[in-house]
């Protein structure tokens, strides 16, 4: 039998043993009265010798090593049964525990699914991606950097020597034509070797080859699973049809598996299909727009692998000119891809193991109070022979008993909850990536649960068992087991509070921040404005003369729509993360056009009713006119920080400016306007130097105009103009995708939505905090009211004033919470620190938000003071002193 | 009941009894009655441990179980001897010879015979 039977059929077993051991009784007996002893002396030695019939029952018992299990359940059942009578503890307790472990469930099922769980991709550790970066540029702004040439790519790939596959990609726009309802589709154009870097295989057909590449032989696409389902229905026969992407013809290849996606939130999302990359050597090496993407050999070490794709750009840069100044740089593709989500589940993980800490204090502290009263009751086990350890088991298995069935509430709360968090998304969490309570995550939930129990579970049970441990507490040999326990539970409450003071410091700050966002002015307004976005197909729009032309009729016929007060288009609108800038030179201040440090502003391309449209302040000169045709001399408009940082003391209007270096062959261009600085960027970022080009004259050295945003300014009726408007796009072109219609405010909320996300969820977990630890403080001073209940009704006999009982009690909870608010002090100046990166114009030690947040604490903290302590001045002092 | 008796060395019992189940099935109360008179009184079988000793033996796989008819027509657990057992009263035994020689060895040696 193994031990699991043994302990099943234990019921079975012990009559076995009660039988075992009669037959033994019996046979003795029936000896002893053969040698001639009476019936009752005969059974009096047979008991003696056998040495008491329980005592051995005990030690066969014992002899099974399955004690260990019966115990086990005994203690739970009392332990169930101790519960089930003291409701009031036991919902407080599991309440506060489901709500630390549900808090802690829910952060970490994103972090396992973002952080933990492992791309998928066939040794995603080995892939890395490859971004070019810029001498003296803005290197670590933002994930992006800048991308890959083609010649400089196609050099990197021949000659380095640490990786096992390269492969170059791009986003690629297409209207997919030929069907009734011609969508807009999200492309992605590739290299040979991309499918093979990722280590994806197609579920039908095959990936791209480098034949695939060749112009002219690149009419081929593979298509993502979902377009597969949605479009194709599946069908297993659509390898060799053809499609229609921008009315030319595609032969279908293959079919990706599904979650075979290469996802960075605001930087590429997944795609619909994807189409052959055709590289061209005699590209210039400064067009930089690859993305690359490469699988280090096995053995190689990402630093061997950056070391020689430096070395090769180095080379590449000292044989061609227009390579000088570019570098390569490695990146960790899980680290690229989880950049900006990491930091703030961090700060996250790191909030709700706090919030658990105080869960945790708060339950020992319950507990403790609520041991006191059960020392009678060990005090007679322990007379019984139970000895300190068996004790201490049957308490810790009590609170094992709590954590566990508080845990299960937890993940039951963060399942139910865990949808908010979904609002990470703002913060760069992938929609990819799909937030589940897997194994780990529950295994983790457990793991916590039973660490959780022996953290608030320890400190009552050692209480209760030995003097021992509490001995070396005393500071003198009279203070007995009593006075220690309170010194713990003092302890706990001050560190309940510190931990709730480091989380509402950071509540706080990051909540400063939000409303110095708020405040700051974008230098546009969003009021009554929408946008609507256009993706104009290159087939039926395939020149900037026919695409200008295009957006001159529609903003004329939205124009004249009633509720409109004005309409104007844009390339890049604010807010949005799309932004291009590109190298000019001055003609009156060739100070500014050294080689190292020419100006790069920000470059746009307007229409003329865009400043209008978005309330942007003309300054100076004039805003771009439909005079300024393409036979018109190019104009330009550039902001006030360009006019600051560039013409300070003098008039911009007829400056003239060019793309390029002074050299190059681009015309002179005139300034004929300033404008408000807007916060292009984002709201937190500076503005920065700008430039705006006038559409019908693209003076900018690429084309924009096939995307363009239309802002409408209305009085007020915006669904009423969004109507009228698509219709009358509709009636201009029936084979446009309709564009997608936004409300700038809608526009303006999304940029902030992260910001704002991660406020309120650091504000949820410092709210859970405070009322936690509030409940805690409530607890300790309770307690001792009624432990001192005594000493105050002598006091009160003895003519004690109540106001003194109220200001001795109400002392006792300023002391713990002052004491508390100051080693949170200490804590909440750490913990800022890490929240850096989150802060907006608030410093992390700034003095108003932690005296804010200290007063906050130490009012709430007084407030659950103050309950217990009116009590304690109501006590009737005859009732008090005969109370025991 | 004269003879002056010898409290069982630590761990003895068991081989003890794994030599007494080696002759054949038997009863706990055989086992003690045989182990006293075998070893003429001298050895005195802490009947007390003697239950335990075996549930343990049984839990290791040592012995096995069954309750059996005795010859008086009642039912009693009898103990017999594993395969596993076997061996481990072998080896056991085999220790225990060892020892003893090797002690009486150090026993007998003369006096000045250390030098």
């Amino acid at each position: 039998m193994t031990w699991w039977q043994r302990f099943w059929r234990r019921k079975q077993m012990d009559e076995q043993l009660e039988k075992e051991l009669g037959f033994h009784l019996e046979l003795h007996t029936n000896e002893l009265i053969a040698q001639g002893y009476t019936l009752e002396e005969a059974r009096r030695q047979a008991c003696l010798a056998l040495g008491g019939q329980a005592q051995v029952e005990e030690e066969c018992r014992e002899a099974r090593g399955t004690r260990w299990l019966e115990d086990f359940l005994q203690d739970l059942r009392y332990g169930f049964r101790t519960l089930w009578h003291k409701p009031g503890f036991a919902a407080t307790a599991l309440l506060t525990i489901a709500l630390g472990i549900g808090a802690n469930t829910a952060i970490f099922s994103v972090i396992s699914a973002t952080l933990l769980r492992p791309l998928p991709f066939r040794d995603s550790n080995q892939l890395v991606f490859l971004s070019t970066m810029t001498r003296g540029g803005c290197n670590e702004c933002w994930h992006g950097k800048i991308g890959f040439s083609d010649p400089n790519f196609l050099d990197l790939q021949e000659q380095n020597n640490v990786f096992e596959n390269m492969a170059a990609f791009s986003g690629a726009g297409f209207t997919l034509t030929g069907v009734e309802d011609p969508q807009y589709i999200k492309g992605g154009a590739a290299t040979a070797g991309f499918f093979a870097t990722l280590g994806i295989q197609p579920v039908l057909g095959r990936t791209f080859v480098v034949a695939d590449q060749q112009p002219g032989q690149d009419h081929v696409v593979l298509l993502s699973n979902s377009l597969w389902k949605q479009r194709f229905g599946s069908d297993a026969k659509v390898v060799g049809t053809t499609i229609h992407l921008d009315t030319v013809p595609y032969t279908i290849i293959g079919v990706l598996p599904p979650g075979s996606d290469l996802v960075m939130p605001g930087h590429y999302g997944p795609r619909d299909l994807w189409v052959p990359k055709v590289l061209s050597r005699a590209a210039p090496r400064g067009s930089n727009h690859l993305e690359v993407i490469a699988r280090i050999k096995p053995g190689v070490t990402l630093h061997q692998a950056q070391e020689d794709a430096s070395i090769i750009m180095a080379r590449l840069a000292s044989q061609y000119p227009d390579a000088a100044g570019f570098g390569a740089r490695l990146v960790p593709v899980q680290q690229e891809l989880t950049g900006d989500i990491r930091p703030v589940l961090l700060v996250l993980f790191g909030a709700v193991g706090l919030v658990l800490l105080i869960a945790c204090g708060n339950v020992a502290n319950l507990q403790m109070t609520h041991a006191s009263g059960r020392h009678k009751e060990i005090a007679v086990r322990t007379a019984l022979g139970a000895t300190p350890a068996r004790i201490m088991r049957q308490l810790l298995t009590e609170s094992l008993l709590l954590a566990l069935v508080g845990g299960a509430l937890g993940c039951l709360l963060a399942a139910s909850g865990g949808k908010l968090l979904l609002g990470l998304r703002s913060s760069g969490l992938s929609s990819q990536t799909a937030i589940t309570f897997d194994l780990p995550v529950l295994a983790y939930s457990l793991a916590l649960s039973l660490l959780t129990g022996i953290l608030f579970g320890l400190p009552p049970a050692l209480q209760c068992t030995g003097s021992r441990w509490y001995g070396s507490l005393k500071l003198s040999g009279r203070t007995s087991a009593g006075e220690a326990g309170a010194r713990v539970r003092n302890f706990l409450t001050t560190g309940e509070i510190a931990l709730s003071m480091v989380l509402l410091a950071g509540a706080g700050l990051l909540l400063r921040s939000f409303i110095s966002l708020l405040q700051v002015d974008p230098g546009f307004s969003t009021k009554n404005a929408i946008a609507v976005f256009f993706a104009l197909p290159r087939y039926s729009y395939p020149d900037a003369t026919r695409q200008a032309a295009f957006y001159r009729q529609v903003m004329e016929q939205a124009g004249a729509l009633p509720g409109v007060k004005a309409a104007g288009a844009i390339d890049d609108l604010p807010l949005t993360q799309n932004s291009d800038s590109d190298r000019i030179s001055i003609a009156e201040h060739p100070q500014f056009n050294g080689e190292k440090n020419y100006p790069t502003p920000q470059e746009r391309l307007v229409t003329p009713g865009y400043f209008r449209a978005m309330s942007i302040p003309l300054i100076d000169g004039r805003a771009c006119s439909d005079s300024d045709s393409s036979t018109a001399p190019p104009a330009i408009i550039v902001n006030q920080g360009f006019a600051h940082a560039y013409f300070a003391n003098e008039n911009p209007i007829g400056q003239r400016i060019k793309f390029g270096p002074p050299d190059a062959n681009s015309p002179w261009i005139n300034v004929v306007g300033v404008v408000g600085d807007v916060r292009s960027a984002a709201l937190a970022t500076m503005p920065a130097a700008e430039i705006y080009a006038c559409y019908h004259q693209n003076t900018l050295r690429y084309n924009p105009l096939p995307h363009m945003y239309l802002v409408v300014l209305t009085t007020g009726s915006d669904q009423a103009v969004t109507h009228a408007l698509l219709d009358k796009i509709r009636a201009l072109d029936s084979n446009l995708p309709l564009p997608q219609v936004q409300p700038m405010d809608d526009i303006y909320a999304e940029s902030i939505a992260a910001r704002r996300f991660n406020m309120l969820l650091l504000s949820i977990f410092a709210l859970m905090a405070v009322v936690l630890a509030a409940v805690g403080i409530y607890g300790v001073i309770s307690y001792s009211v009624v432990s001192r209940t005594q000493e105050i009704g002598i006091r009160l006999a003895l003519g004690a004033v109540r106001f003194h009982i109220l200001r001795m009690i109400l002392w006792r909870g300023l002391a713990l919470t002052l004491t508390g608010v100051v080693i949170g002090m200490a804590g909440a100046l750490a913990f800022s620190r890490v929240l850096r990166s989150m802060l907006y114009h608030v410093s992390p030690t700034d003095a108003l938000t932690f005296t804010a947040v200290a007063l906050l604490l130490a009012i709430v903290a007084m407030c659950a003071t103050y309950l217990p302590a009116r009590r304690a001045t109501k006590i009737d002092p005859m009732v008090a002193m005969r109370s025991e | 009941m004269v003879a002056p008796k010898c409290d069982l060395p630590q761990g003895t019992l068991d081989l003890l009894i794994l030599k007494v189940v080696a002759l054949g099935p038997v009863h706990g109360y055989a086992i003690a009655q045989r182990l006293q008179q075998v070893s003429r009184d001298v050895v005195q079988v802490p009947q007390g441990s003697l239950y335990p000793a075996l549930h343990r033996l049984e839990n290791r796989r040592l012995l096995a179980a069954e309750w059996l008819e005795t010859e008086t027509g009642r039912e009693a657990k009898f103990y017999r001897l594993t395969p596993k057992g076997r061996n481990h009263l072998e080896a056991e035994a085999a220790g225990w010879q060892r020892l003893t020689e090797a002690v009486s060895l150090i026993l007998a040696m003369s006096e000045g015979g250390a030098h």
